[in-house]
């Protein structure tokens, strides 16, 4: 798998987890990076590279369900989008 | 005694390089790096950096929170925070605390979401001031939306490691520049919990 193709398959994979755990806005706004890489891969580095910032950004999200943290989804998200920002490096 | 400007730019080269080396980052994102932080926090903090840990050891000199610094880090000296998380403080610079006591952090963010990565050690009060104090985006420059009804009020128990630092420069008018202060997996650490929920004006 190349580059471009891991980067999808890993967004893809962080979309469905935000999208089951109720964070429709991050969902959305990754989907519309997806759909972007093969088109525009150097827009998609720098929307990608710019959603990762402090309080409100990408790697801020902790998922929670009635105040309760997630522990396994967040162990997941939290590994995808590390690997995410490493992918983003390289493109 | 001071620099002549070609010692001067062998100095901000080395610098650069030793940047580019230690984040795998390209020279011209290690120069980028270099000059934020110079602009920032000066030529001597550069140097300190450089160095090493000052604080490593120290009890913390700090109002709102009683620790002790493990380690003081920055683009130069990288230190345990991943990149994606480092890159988040002005000039990737911070200091590794360890909490001495329970402690009262903040954040802001909407009410069914009162977890996050990153913290304040003011209560939040108004949206126009939080976004412009942390940096904090209405609309992210993907256009992911950063919304804001709920301040928290958030324990973190003694013994946990917490990162500090300057807010990093994001976009527009939203500069930053106050402290936040980074808790890495939240969920990884017992007793974490909310104390307060307050709508924010």
């Amino acid at each position: 798998m190349n580059n471009d193709e891991e980067i999808k398959n890993v967004i893809s994979k962080l979309h469905l987890l935000l999208h089951n755990c109720g964070n429709e806005s991050w969902a959305t706004k990754l989907a519309y990076i997806h759909g972007m890489i093969n088109d525009d891969p150097d827009q998609a580095r720098y929307l990608i590279m710019t959603s990762f910032g402090g309080m409100g950004s990408l790697n801020d999200i902790v998922l929670s369900l009635n105040d309760q943290m997630l522990v396994e989804e967040n162990r997941e998200l939290d590994s995808l989008r590390k690997r995410l920002f490493e992918l983003a490096q390289r493109l | 005694m001071a620099l002549c400007d070609c010692d001067a730019k062998a100095q901000r080269d080395a610098n650069v390089q030793h940047i580019a080396q230690n984040w795998g980052v390209s020279p011209e994102a290690a120069s980028a790096l270099y000059d934020t932080m110079t602009y920032v926090h000066g030529a001597a903090a550069i140097g300190g950096a450089v160095y090493g840990m000052k604080q490593a050891g120290n009890v913390l000199d700090h109002p709102n929170i009683s620790g002790k610094v493990l380690g003081e880090y920055s683009a130069i000296k990288s230190g345990p925070l991943d990149r994606d998380m480092a890159l988040t403080f002005s000039g990737a610079r911070y200091k590794e605390v360890v909490l001495s006591e329970d402690t009262l952090l903040y954040r802001a963010g909407i009410a069914d979401s009162p977890f996050g990565q990153y913290f304040s050690f003011e209560k939040q009060n108004g949206v126009v001031q939080t976004r412009i104090d942390k940096a904090l985006l209405p609309v992210w420059p993907n256009g992911a939306a950063s919304p804001l009804d709920t301040s928290f009020g958030i324990k973190i128990p003694a013994g946990t490691k917490v990162y500090i630092g300057d807010v990093g420069y994001q976009n527009g008018f939203y500069l930053g520049g106050t402290e936040q202060i980074a808790v890495p997996k939240p969920w990884d650490i017992p007793g974490v919990e909310i104390i307060s929920k307050d709508p924010l004006k």
